[in-house]
């Protein structure tokens, strides 16, 4: 796989790889609220974890949000924190034996970070996760 | 004079013991801090590192119909290799290399659930305790049959 240009963030329990090509920009979020954008709309916020199915949940007031641009939606993928910006690092594949077994395609490979292994997530994937949830509530 | 004894590991899965053949175990690892791969089963808790390549973890317990204890300080990760597939197999602990009498085998009962007689090659004796033998083959194809779309 291509080297790619990564964004690593932290939730509460875990550090996370996102392709910094997926995500449109970073924005701080207070109480889980984000500014409205100049034409009044203001994106689906979701956390993170709670979207790949991790069972942590911040209590932080103040977190951070990777704004995905969607089709038809931007979609605020909440954080506890970004730790780095990353120019070019390898995406290593998942092994087969699990790569082929999942039930979500969350994750995309993963990535040696200061000297641990950490999950490149698909970012684009994780909030249609996000859309498609709020559809099936409402 | 050919030896005909079966080389084996001998594993405790929750408090039963279960023997791998040797012949396809690379290393013995304590048991450390695994990456979790949001959407895979529950088998695969995650991946390790090991020397550089990135290795499935495997859990068989619960195909086995065994609790899933936490880890403890005897846990262990056991790395084999079947027919080209590395896999770390979690173990609550590992006791013994040890030589099992292929006569000493005996076909698992059929009482046992088929579920779990199907992962098992038969059941020895081993220090007066019972030993399930594990069939790795069949182990690696339920892996391999667990969630795939």
């Amino acid at each position: 796989m291509s080297p790619h240009a990564l964004i690593v963030v932290r939730t509460e329990r875990r550090r996370y790889a996102l392709r910094r090509d997926d995500v449109l920009t970073l924005q701080v979020a207070s109480d889980g609220a984000l500014p409205r954008d100049p034409d009044g709309t203001q994106p689906l916020v979701a956390e993170l974890a709670a979207m790949i199915g991790s069972p942590e949940h911040s209590a932080r007031r103040r977190q951070h949000a990777l704004i995905v641009q969607l089709r038809r939606q931007r979609v605020a993928l909440l954080v506890s924190e970004v730790l780095s910006f990353v120019h070019a690092a390898e995406v290593a594949p998942l092994p087969p034996l699990i790569a082929a077994r999942r039930y979500r395609e969350w994750a995309i490979g993963v990535v040696s970070y200061e000297g641990a292994l950490i999950v490149a997530l698909d970012a684009r994937v994780v909030a249609r996760g996000a859309v498609l949830a709020r559809s099936n509530i409402h | 004079m050919v030896d005909t004894q079966l080389n084996t590991l001998i594993i405790r899965l929750d408090r039963e013991l279960y023997a791998l053949p040797s012949s396809a175990i690379r290393e013995v690892a304590r048991y450390r801090d695994i990456t979790p791969i949001p959407g895979a089963p529950a088998v695969f808790p995650g991946i390790i590192s090991q020397r550089g390549a990135i290795i499935p973890v495997a859990d068989i317990r619960p195909l086995l119909g065994l609790d899933t204890p936490q880890t403890t300080r005897s846990s262990r990760l056991v790395l084999l290799v079947h027919e080209e597939t590395d896999v770390a197999l979690h173990a609550d602990a590992v006791l013994d290399l040890t030589a099992i009498d292929p006569e000493s085998v005996s076909p698992a009962p059929s009482a046992i659930d088929p579920s779990r007689g199907r992962l098992l090659s038969g059941i020895a004796r081993a220090d007066e305790q019972p030993v399930m033998m594990i069939d790795l083959g069949a182990v690696i194809g339920a892996l391999r049959g667990v969630g795939a779309s």
